[in-house]
């Protein structure tokens, strides 16, 4: 048996104790015998000591590699947020209640038959004619304008861009508490307008107490009333 | 949440105490406490650099004072590795002629660790200055040392991972692997004695 395998043997506690205590006796006398095993405690030290190093060298490099592959990713994720951040201030700069119409351009049609066949009266001729100026000006001069003629005023209005003017005589209707045929159109025209004057609060308020049954309030899609909702928050804070 | 870090880290002691699964280890001490210990070196006058050397050496000395059974949980993990880490960096301070700054380090002493801190710390700048040794190793010899005395692997164990036959073939091979490396540590008399007495082996 070689005298490194007894000096293993040793330490790690393989030896029988008669023998461990000779070997003991034998290392107290022997010189030759003890500078041997101090040389072999020395490497295994050194082993030992090693080992650890290598493991924890090894950890460090897969630890900076990984804080490595980080960087790039927070630089990717920053220059993302920063772009979406410049877009966002840019569209929120430039955008305003008539680029939000333009992107809903739903806008009344008088039928052509609505109700009986009877002949058209020349406000509705004038209206699907596209003549808004010329219906503004039957509802101008009319004493007692019907329901009818209420309604397509306020739709020329509206196509006119007069806004101001389409809100004072919804609100106006509104206020007689009388029931309509029109509710449906007042209240979506009402809340488009708003927007046509960059009353943005007021017209999210309106939206929100829409009916639900309205079939016009599917139309405010998610984005739009994502939009609807920035440009109020823009409008709150400046 | 901090039950769940304290055992957390109690399951770590045990396994570098016991020498297992030493790398999930070391990654854990790296997530947890790397930021922690450089910003002590930062604070302190030194570099990102100085503090990768001082990270590195502090989580070696205290694998090591773990597996000799010196860390007794007194206090917790954060605090004794602030207390390693806070005195390698002096060791090195000192070395780079800086001790101005030795000023500022004083945080928390824990006087009860610092015997056996500083005994670690020896001892490794002394295994260090030899280390050089293993590198006239062979890779065979390496191998088989590394898995035998750091690993603790049996001879059966350690077979499959080499070309030798048998068992006894690899037992002659390993003797002979650690003659040789004994007696290259005797060429370096001087290294040895300082290496003897770090280690208080004698």
């Amino acid at each position: 048996m070689e005298k490194i395998d007894i000096f293993d043997d040793y330490l790690k506690d393989k030896m029988p104790a008669k023998e461990r205590e000779l070997f003991e006796i034998n290392l107290a006398e022997n010189g030759a015998m003890k500078e041997a095993f101090l040389n072999y405690q020395t490497a295994v030290e050194l082993l030992k000591y090693n080992g650890l190093k290598n493991e924890v060298k090894k950890a460090h490099s897969q630890f900076s590699s990984q804080k490595a592959k980080k960087i790039p990713f927070l630089k990717i994720a920053a220059a993302m947020v920063f772009g979406l951040l410049s877009i966002s201030t840019f569209w929120i700069g430039n955008t305003n209640g008539s680029d939000l119409l333009a992107e809903l351009p739903i806008q009344y049609i008088e039928p052509q038959h609505r109700g009986a066949n009877e002949e058209k009266v020349e406000a509705e001729l004038r209206y699907l004619n596209k003549d808004f100026d010329g219906v503004v000006a039957i509802f101008n001069s009319s004493k007692t304008p019907n329901e009818k003629l209420d309604f397509l005023a306020i739709m020329s209005y509206y196509n006119l861009k007069n806004y101001a003017k389409a809100i004072d005589l919804i609100t106006k209707i509104e206020n007689q508490q009388l029931s309509t045929k029109y509710a449906n159109e007042y209240e979506f025209y009402m809340c488009q307008s708003l927007l046509g004057i960059n009353k943005y609060s007021e017209a999210l308020k309106n939206i929100k107490k829409m009916d639900e049954k309205n079939p016009y309030k599917a139309t405010f899609n998610w984005k739009y009333m994502a939009k609807i909702k920035i440009l109020a928050l823009k409008e709150r804070l400046f | 949440m901090a039950l769940f870090t304290l055992n957390k880290e109690n399951d770590v002691i045990e396994k570098i105490r016991k020498n297992i699964d030493i790398n999930t280890c070391l990654k854990y001490l790296y997530k947890e406490f790397y930021s922690f210990l450089e910003r002590m070196v930062l604070n302190n006058s030194g570099t990102r650099e100085d503090a990768e050397d001082v990270i590195q050496e502090t989580f070696l000395a205290v694998l090591q004072i773990i597996q000799n059974d010196k860390f007794k949980g007194e206090s917790s993990l954060k605090s004794f590795l602030y207390s390693v880490a806070k005195n390698i960096w002096l060791v090195k301070i000192k070395k780079q002629n800086a001790e101005r700054n030795r000023a500022n380090i004083w945080i928390e002493d824990k006087p009860e660790f610092e015997a056996d801190i500083n005994e670690q710390i020896k001892k490794n700048e002394a295994l260090e200055l030899i280390s050089n040794v293993l590198d006239s190793l062979g890779s065979v010899c390496k191998n088989i040392l590394n898995k035998y005395y750091y690993e603790n692997l049996s001879l059966k164990e350690i077979l499959p991972f080499t070309d030798f036959e048998n068992e006894q073939v690899l037992r002659n091979k390993k003797s002979k692997c650690m003659k040789t490396l004994t007696e290259k540590l005797e060429q370096h008399p001087k290294m040895k004695e300082s290496l003897y007495k770090a280690l208080k082996i004698f």
